[in-house]
C-alpha cells in the first residue's frame, strides 16, 4: 500500500450556501402589521361612527335646545297677524329682534319661520328670518317664497304638520347643497287648538363638527402610528433575538460544516440557549455533525481499506496468474506434443489451477486441480497445493506416489478442512505412455487418433486433503500420435445459464468434436465459444479451467549412444574409448576431447568411490552431440545412493603444498573445464550431466 | 603406463607417457615411493604426458610434500593443457614449474 493518504476527503463540497435574500423578521413583521393596521381600521371605522353620531346628536339637540327658545318667542296663535304685518309691526319686530339676538347667541346660522304652501308643500314662505351676522351668507327677507328644496323637505313639513312628529333633524352634508354642510332642526309652532300653525328652523353649520371630528381622526391615526412602530420594533427586536439569530448563526455553521467537514469547536447549543424547536434544531445539528464527522471518519477509513484490498487483490491475481505456465506454446522446442491452457477465474483470484512441467527431457507433468471454496482462500491453497504436487512429482515417482505425498503433505496441516481435486499424469515422451491418477477429479477426456473425444471413466480416489493414509491408484494410457486429452474444472460441465441450466458434459463433448482434429488451442476456443453462447449473459460463477494436450509421437532422432559397464575404475578406460571415438567422429579438438576425458575419468572414479556399497553397480554413460551449438553432452545415469557432487564444496587453491589436503579437487577440475553441469535425482537414478562446447 | 626414471646420484627425473590419471596414478606414486629415499633434486618431466587428473595431483602434491622436507622438485615440459589444470587447481603457485 504505497499511499494511505492518497485519498483525500472525498466529500463533495456543495456550493456556498448564499445570504438569504428574504428575511422572516420582515415577513413575520408584515405578517403582524397587515392585520393589525385592519384591525386599527375597523376599530377607527367604528370608533368614528359612534363618536361622529354622538357628537351629531348633541348638536342636533343643542339645535332643537335653540329652536324650542326660539319658539317661545314667537305666539303661534297669531301667525296669521305675522303673516299680514308685511314685516312692519311693532310686535313682529320686537319677536324678529329677540330671534335675531337668539340667533347670534346661539351659535346657530340660521333662524326663521316659514309657512309652507300645505297642499302639497312644494313653497314654502318666509316669515321670519334671522342669521348669524358673521355667517358669509345672506337671508331671505320677509314673505319670500321659495320653492322647497328637496323631497326631504317636503315629506319632514309634512309629518310636522300632520302632528306625526314634534321635531325633526335634517342632516345636509353630502350631495348638492347650496351652503356648506349643515343641520336644520325643525319644530312645528302649535297654537292653543294644538294645530300647527307654521315651522320653526334653526340651520347650524357643521364645520365645528367636522373639525372636531378631523381633531379626532387625527389622534386616532397618531396614535395608531405609534402604536404600529412600537409593535414593528418589538417584533423586530424579538423576533431577532429568539429566531433569527439561532437561524443565522446554525446557517452559518451549517455552510462552514459542509466546506469543512469538521465539527465545530463550539457547539451550537452553546450560543443557542432556547428552549423552543430552535434550540432543539440546534442541539440536532451538534449531533448531526458529529455523527457525519464519525460517519466520515469510518467511510474514509473503509474506503482506504477497500483501496487497498483491490489493489492487493490485483496484484494477487497477477501473482496467480503468473504462477502458473502462460505462455504459448510452451515447449517450442518439443515436436513430439503441443499443449494448450487457459485459466478464467470467476472472481479476481480463483482456486482451479492447471500446471505442465517437465520433470527431465523425457517426461511431461501434466496437472488439472480444482480447490474447494472460491476467492482469496481457494487461491492461497492452490497456491500450496500446486508447489507441493510440483515438488512431488519432480522427485520422479509416478502419479499415485504423488498424489500420496501430496495428500499427506496438505492432510498434515489442513485446519480449515480444505480440499482440492487433482488430476495428474506423467507423460513419457519418447513413447506416449501416460501415466495417470484421480483424487476426485472430473474424468478426462480422450480423443483417439482418428475418433471422437470421449470420457474417460477413471477410478477416483479421495480428494487431497480429505483424509490422511488415503492410498491413491494410477492407471496406463498408450497415447499414440494424433491422440488428444482435454482436462478441465467443474466450471465448464456446470456453467449455468439464466434458466439455471447445466452446460454439460454432452454440449461439451460436442463443442470438443466441433472439430476433434484442430489444434489444442482451437479446441479450447471452441469450448469456451459453446459455454459463453449457452450462458449468454448469466454471470461466470466458478471458475472455467481447461488443458488440452496433442500426443504427436516420438522425435525421430538418432539413436542415444551410450554405453553401460559397472561402475569400476578398471571400466575408465572404456568409457574414455567409447567417448574419445564419438569425439573423433566429430572432429573433436585436442583440447576438449583432453578435458572431457579427465572429466569422465574424475566423474567415474567419484562413482566407483560413492555409489554403490555392496559391490559394483551399473554405470550408464550416454554421447550426445547437438550440431547447431555445437555442444558435447555426457550424461552418467548410476543406480546408487543418491549422491550430489555438486554440493561438495570447492577447494581452496590458494594454500601452499604443505597445507593443502591430497585430493578433493576432481569435480572441481570437471566444473572449472566444462562449460555446464548439472545433477538430478530422478526415478532413483543420480543423473550427471556436463556439456562442453566445441570452439 | 611407461615411466621413464633416469637417477644420477641424488638426483632423479622421472618422465611419464600418456595419461596420468585414475588409472595410472598408482604407478607413478608406486614408483615414487620406491625411488625417492635419498634423492635431493627431483624432476617430473612431462614431454610425452598428454593430461593430467587430480589422481595425477594428487601423487604430484604427495610428491611435492615429501621433496619440501629433503631437497627441490621441479617440472618441466609440460604441455598446455597440463598447465592449465596446474592454473586452475592453484597448483601453478606451488610447483616450481620450469
Amino acid at each position: 500500500m504505497k499511499n494511505a493518504n492518497a485519498y483525500p476527503n472525498r466529500w463533495k463540497k456543495g456550493k456556498p450556501i448564499q445570504r438569504p435574500k428574504q428575511h422572516v423578521t420582515v415577513k413575520s413583521i408584515f405578517g403582524v402589521i397587515v392585520p393589525l393596521v385592519l384591525f386599527s381600521i375597523i376599530v377607527s371605522i367604528i370608533g368614528y361612527r359612534t363618536f361622529s353620531n354622538a357628537l351629531l346628536n348633541q348638536y342636533a339637540e343643542g339645535a332643537f335646545l335653540t329652536a324650542q327658545t326660539a319658539a317661545e318667542l314667537v305666539d303661534a296663535d297669531r301667525m296669521d297677524e305675522y303673516a299680514a304685518s308685511n314685516g312692519t309691526t311693532p310686535e313682529y319686530l320686537e319677536v324678529l329682534n329677540q330671534m335675531d339676538h337668539l340667533c347670534n347667541t346661539s351659535g346657530s346660522t340660521f333662524i326663521y319661520v316659514i309657512l309652507p304652501d300645505r297642499s302639497d308643500y312644494k313653497h314654502i314662505t318666509f316669515i321670519f328670518s334671522t342669521i348669524d351676522h358673521d355667517s358669509p351668507y345672506s337671508i331671505y327677507d320677509f314673505g319670500y317664497v321659495r320653492e322647497t328644496t328637496n323631497d326631504e323637505y317636503r315629506e319632514k313639513y309634512k309629518a310636522l304638520y300632520d302632528l306625526e312628529a314634534d321635531r325633526e333633524l335634517l342632516i345636509r352634508d353630502k350631495g348638492n347643497i347650496e351652503t356648506d354642510s349643515h343641520i336644520t332642526a325643525m319644530i312645528g309652532l302649535k297654537g292653543s287648538d294644538g294645530q300647527v300653525k307654521a315651522i320653526l328652523c334653526v340651520q347650524r353649520q357643521m364645520a365645528v363638527l367636522t373639525a372636531e371630528r378631523n381633531t379626532f381622526l387625527n389622534k386616532v391615526a397618531l396614535a395608531l402610528i405609534a402604536l404600529m412602530l412600537l409593535v414593528i420594533v418589538g417584533q423586530a427586536l424579538y423576533l431577532h433575538r429568539v429566531l433569527l439569530r439561532p437561524l443565522n448563526l446554525i446557517t452559518e455553521e451549517a455552510a462552514r460544516f459542509s466546506e469543512e467537514n469538521t465539527a465545530a469547536d463550539h457547539k451550537l447549543r452553546e450560543s443557542i440557549r432556547n428552549k423552543d424547536e430552535i434550540g432543539a434544531l440546534a442541539e440536532s445539528i451538534d449531533r448531526m455533525e458529529e455523527q457525519i464527522e464519525d460517519y466520515i471518519t469510518d467511510i474514509t477509513q473503509i474506503t482506504a481499506d477497500r483501496e487497498r484490498i483491490s489493489t492487493e487483490l490485483s496484484l494477487a491475481t497477477r501473482i496467480q496468474a503468473a504462477f502458473i505456465p502462460h505462455l504459448f506454446p510452451p515447449f517450442p522446442d518439443r515436436p513430439e506434443f503441443s499443449l494448450y491452457a487457459t485459466m478464467d477465474p470467476a472472481k479476481e483470484v480463483g482456486g482451479d489451477f492447471y500446471d505442465f512441467f517437465l520433470i527431465d527431457q523425457d517426461h511431461l507433468g501434466l496437472i488439472m486441480a480444482d480447490v474447494s471454496g472460491k476467492g482469496i482462500p481457494a487461491a492461497l491453497f492452490m497456491m500450496a497445493s500446486k508447489i507441493i504436487l510440483q515438488s512431488c512429482a519432480m522427485l520422479g515417482q509416478g502419479p499415485a506416489a504423488i498424489l500420496t505425498k501430496t495428500n499427506e503433505a496438505v492432510c498434515s496441516n489442513n485446519q480449515e478442512q480444505m480440499f482440492v481435486t487433482v488430476w495428474l499424469g506423467i507423460l513419457e515422451i519418447s513413447t506416449g505412455k501416460l501415466k495417470a491418477a484421480n483424487a476426485g477429479h472430473e474424468y478426462p477426456v480422450i480423443r483417439e487418433p482418428g475418433g471422437s473425444f470421449a470420457l474417460l471413466k477413471d477410478r477416483h480416489g479421495l480428494v487431497i486433503g480429505g483424509m490422511s493414509g488415503v492410498r491413491y491408484r494410477e492407471y496406463e494410457l498408450q497415447l499414440k500420435p494424433g491422440s488428444k486429452i482435454f482436462l478441465y474444472t467443474d466450471g465448464v460441465p456446470e456453467a449455468n445459464n439464466d434458466a439455471n441450466e447445466l452446460f454439460g458434459a454432452d454440449r461439451m463433448l460436442a463443442a470438443l468434436n466441433e472439430d476433434p482434429e484442430a489444434a489444442p488451442e482451437e479446441i479450447l476456443g471452441n469450448v469456451r465459444r459453446a459455454v459463453n453462447g449457452f450462458v449468454q449473459d448469466a454471470e461466470q460463477f466458478d471458475d472455467l479451467t481447461m488443458l488440452c494436450l496433442e500426443y504427436k509421437g516420438p522425435k525421430e532422432e538418432k539413436p542415444v549412444k551410450e554405453l553401460t559397464v559397472d561402475a569400476t575404475v578398471e571400466n575408465i578406460a572404456a568409457v574414455t574409448a567409447f567417448v574419445e571415438e564419438e569425439l573423433y567422429a566429430i572432429d573433436c579438438p585436442m583440447k576438449a576431447r583432453m578435458q572431457l576425458s579427465v572429466a569422465i575419468d574424475e566423474i567415474m572414479a567419484n562413482i566407483a568411490q560413492y555409489a554403490y556399497d555392496a559391490g559394483p553397480g551399473p554405470l550408464t554413460v550416454r554421447f550426445a552431440f547437438d550440431e547447431e551449438t555445437r555442444t558435447v553432452r555426457l550424461t552418467f545415469v548410476d543406480k546408487g545412493m543418491p549422491y550430489n557432487p555438486l554440493e561438495k564444496e570447492d577447494p581452496n587453491v590458494k594454500l601452499s603444498a604443505d597445507d593443502r589436503p591430497i585430493g578433493g579437487l576432481g569435480i572441481f577440475l570437471v566444473k572449472k573445464t566444462m562449460d555446464a553441469m548439472a545433477y538430478e535425482y530422478k526415478f532413483s537414478q543420480n543423473v550427471l550431466t556436463i556439456e562442453k562446447k566445441l570452439s | 603406463m611407461n615411466i621413464e626414471q633416469k637417477k644420477d646420484g641424488k638426483a632423479l627425473v622421472l618422465a611419464p607417457e600418456g595419461r596420468l590419471d585414475t588409472m595410472t596414478a598408482p604407478q607413478l606414486e608406486a614408483a615414487l615411493q620406491e625411488a625417492l629415499p635419498g634423492v635431493e633434486e627431483l624432476t617430473f618431466d612431462f614431454e610425452k604426458l598428454e593430461y593430467i587428473s587430480s589422481a595425477g595431483l594428487r601423487v604430484l602434491l604427495s610428491a611435492q610434500k615429501t621433496m619440501n622436507k629433503q631437497g627441490a622438485m621441479k617440472v618441466i615440459h609440460a604441455n598446455e593443457m597440463i598447465m592449465e589444470i596446474f592454473e586452475v587447481t592453484g597448483f601453478a603457485d606451488i610447483l616450481n614449474i620450469v
